[in-house]
């Protein structure tokens, strides 16, 4: 496994600041999603509402909103998993 | 935690369809076991990120008090500076003679110099209109 990730939460300073700069990227890459995907990451995963209770917020089905929540998570993974593999950031 | 478990539980993530109490699983998973395999360092990324996000509570309303309280502070500024204009024309009329002497001499060179501009301006202007003369003559004489 690649060394700066094993101890992500020690408390080396060059691992700490490694730690904030994944944070900030993956911040960076919620924040370039279209506004509606945004908005149920934001309610999903931070705020962890239920299901029904982002449905009512948003205005939307249920199912509509897991059918979102399933295709926001895999393209993040997606652009996790290039970002790791190329080491750069596509802008 | 069995590895086989989480790998089960993060398809389920995938497809939309873990409960909350499953997703706050594999929250404490990613962001408490220390070795994960290497192909799960971007689940632990995002969970890491959504923990720190979720201390930040009501950056909304936030702003808009640091806003109010800016604003505040903009109008406080603009009325001191009213007073302080104000304080500085009074200090003004308190002017010696000497000073007045020579602030009205100032203004005096300061006229003499823009008259001299202003006439200098004036004889440019009355060139260049020969210039157009000269012009108006030349075309008709091309014609």
């Amino acid at each position: 496994m690649d060394e700066r990730y094993t101890g992500c939460f020690s408390d080396s300073l060059t691992k700490k600041i490694e730690h904030r700069d994944d944070l900030n990227w993956v911040g960076k890459l919620i924040d370039e999603l279209p506004q509606k995907e945004r908005m149920i990451i934001q309610l999903r995963e931070i705020e962890q509402y239920d299901f029904d209770e982002i449905a009512s917020i948003l205005n939307l089905p249920e199912g509509t909103i897991r059918v979102y929540l399933s295709r926001i998570r895999k393209k993040l993974r997606k652009q996790f998993l290039d970002i790791q593999n190329h080491g750069i950031k596509s802008n | 935690m069995e590895l086989k478990a989480i790998e089960k539980l993060l398809n389920k993530y995938l497809e939309g369809e873990t409960s909350l109490k499953e997703e706050a699983v594999l929250r404490t998973y990613f962001t408490q076991e220390s070795t994960i395999p290497e192909a799960w360092i971007p689940y632990r990324q995002f969970f890491g990120y959504c923990k720190e996000a979720k201390k930040e509570t009501f950056p909304i309303c936030r702003k808009k008090q640091t806003k109010s309280i800016k604003s505040l502070m903009l109008v406080a500024a603009s009325i001191a500076l009213v007073f302080a204009l104000q304080f500085s024309g009074l200090f003004d009329q308190k002017a010696t003679p000497f000073e007045k002497e020579q602030a009205a001499l100032a203004f005096h060179q300061f006229q003499t110099q823009m008259k001299t501009v202003s006439n200098h301006l004036n004889r440019g202007a009355q060139k260049v209109a020969y210039l157009d003369y000269w012009n108006d003559i030349t075309q008709k004489l091309i014609k």
